[in-house]
């Protein structure tokens, strides 16, 4: 499934005086099975862009295609209930929209919304739950969805979404807020539905380690504008541009940014951390060389 | 979608009346009720008439939202001024069926529509023009020795305030539990009453949830930051009254004096 933004824009409080311009002008294509990541400072218009793309939020500008279907006219607007089912969207810090009694019984929330019966949407809501690593317990899915642990409520939370067989899901800031170990594992089983079920995902986010570890393309928003869209390696190979922004690159980038200034012939980007080291360990031999050349010159003294 | 929605209905403005002490304006607005529940004689309706139409003036204010303040008492408006008119005993003008008007009825009408009109109209330029926050402060004031007899003035002034402040919170809160919902197939806006109180659910129990929440957090940080209740508590924006405050404290008591005047000695009529 495909989804295309044609010209799309968006302005809230059109003919107020609070009228800010939130996106502009975006034009792109997000095909099956990518792993797409949307990085940008504080108020570049991710969220926006992430409204308008599951329809919560109808554009002022140009449209969005999904699967060739314009899901921003009025006619289409009326009736959005296929959409929930091909897109999903996890908000930033989901556990806050839980309500039900039981976990399961909030899980099922999504499903009996899509009009299946209450055996199908428990089906379903189980399923999700081990899809999140949440499965193999059954205690828990009886248990009130207020009395678990953050992470578990983080993860009963996307289960939710997951429930409804979303074929992209998308997620803002799906590990904000939780502890290393609860982050990686979230990004984990993100990854593995991404793999197994072939799941395309939006990630957005402000962990630059994460995007560059985790996506195959890296969309850059600045003002409700698109300012790169590359693959990781290729965007962070732009530091001071990302810096200038508010945003940062990852580690490995800053070991070969420093390492470049000290002399040494690497990458301006390599990718995680095991591609970086084999990139440094490229460049050694190189850099031994040049060092022997400069001790020959300090011997001769 | 929520969003828009403007809260208490303060018009910010530099004008003579937005510049008044909160407590000038309040207790003005106390007066003036008073005063136009005790008038007799048009002579006397038509000096308050004359002073709120003044002091919307004085306001800058446009007369459109003088009969905005009305419409959400004009149920209540009409139903007095009929009441009025068809029970008031006295000289029949017309009669309709088993219905009666009379004179005095007429009078009655007129006088109650008009109290009540210029009760509503004059309050609403006092919230038109005094930001919510302003307003509470007053009132805490005002409400200061009341606490001798066990009036928690500063509590009542301190929830006021903490309800306003937290009042957009919430609304932008409920707008992203509303979209979460809606992004799992929630549906608010269509089905029958009991249908959609039902849906509301999803929405209700977070937004409380959260409420408690944020409630939580801000004690906790009240209490770190040493805050110990009114005692001894002083203000960032202290209330002072200026010139324009005896000028209009002049007025307001010229003003009751002549109506009463006229009440016990000129009123003859109505």
């Amino acid at each position: 499934m495909a989804i295309e933004l044609v010209d799309l824009g968006h302005t809230y409080g059109i003919g107020t005086p609070h009228e800010v311009q939130a996106l502009a002008g975006l034009n792109l294509t997000i095909s099956e099975g990518e792993f797409l990541g949307i990085i940008g400072p504080t108020g570049s218009g991710k969220s926006t862009l992430a409204q308008c793309l599951i329809g919560l939020l109808k554009p002022t500008a140009g449209s969005v295609l999904v699967d060739g279907r314009d899901i921003t006219t009025p006619a289409a607007r009326r009736n959005l209930k296929w959409l929930r089912q091909k897109i999903g969207m996890v908000f930033q810090f989901p556990e806050h929209q839980l309500f039900e009694e039981t976990v399961l019984a909030d899980v099922a929330f999504g499903p009996r919304n899509l009009g299946l019966t209450p055996e199908e949407a428990a089906a379903r809501a189980r399923a999700a739950l081990s899809a999140v690593g949440l499965g193999g317990d059954d205690e828990i899915a009886t248990r009130s969805p207020f009395a678990l642990s953050g992470g578990q409520m983080r993860r009963v939370a996307i289960a939710g979404v997951l429930a409804m067989e979303p074929e992209v899901l998308l997620l803002d800031e799906p590990a904000a807020g939780l502890d290393p170990q609860g982050r990686a594992e979230i990004l984990d089983q993100i990854t593995q539905l991404h793999r197994t079920r072939g799941l395309t995902v939006i990630l957005v986010s402000h962990n630059m380690e994460e995007v560059a570890r985790l996506t195959n393309r890296l969309l850059v928003l600045a003002e409700g504008r698109l300012l790169m869209d590359a693959p990781p390696v290729e965007v962070f190979a732009h530091g001071a541009q990302l810096r200038a922004l508010g945003l940062d690159v990852p580690l490995t980038v800053q070991v070969l940014e420093q390492l470049r200034e000290l002399g040494w012939q690497v990458p301006l980007s390599a990718g995680d951390e095991v591609e970086t080291a084999a990139a440094i360990a490229a460049a050694l031999p190189l850099r031994r060389a040049a060092l022997r050349r400069d001790d020959g010159g300090a011997a001769g003294c | 979608m929520l969003k828009g929605i403007t809260l208490g209905q303060y018009l910010a403005g530099e004008s003579p009346v937005h510049r008044l002490d909160p407590r000038t304006k309040i207790l003005t607005v106390l007066i003036y009720m008073v005063a136009i529940f005790s008038a007799r004689g048009w002579p006397s309706y038509l000096m308050l008439g004359l002073f709120a139409a003044l002091a919307f003036a004085a306001a800058r204010i446009s007369p459109r939202y003088m009969l905005r303040a009305l419409k959400p008492v004009i149920f209540i408006l009409v139903f007095t001024v009929l009441i009025n008119m068809f029970v008031t005993r006295g000289e029949v003008l017309y009669r309709i069926w088993r219905l009666t008007i009379t004179r005095e009825g007429l009078v009655m009408a007129a006088t109650m529509g008009f109290r009540l009109s210029m009760l509503v109209i004059t309050a609403s330029l006092l919230t038109l023009t005094t930001p919510p926050i302003a307003l509470t402060d007053g009132l805490e004031y005002l409400l200061g020795p009341g606490k001798r007899i066990g009036v928690p003035a500063h509590e009542l002034a301190l929830m006021l305030t903490i309800a306003l402040r937290f009042i957009p919170t919430l609304i932008d809160e409920a707008d992203k539990i509303m979209k979460a919902q809606m992004a799992r197939g929630a549906d608010f806006t269509s089905g029958g009453l009991v249908q959609r109180a039902r849906a509301l659910l999803p929405l209700l129990v977070p937004l409380f949830v959260s409420a408690f929440r944020r409630a939580d957090d801000l004690a906790t940080a009240m209490e770190a930051r040493c805050y110990h209740g009114g005692e001894g508590r002083t203000r960032l924006r202290g209330l002072r009254l200026g010139t324009l405050d005896y000028v209009a404290g002049t007025v307001v008591l010229a003003l009751v004096a002549a109506v009463f005047y006229l009440r016990f000695t000129g009123g003859a009529t109505a």
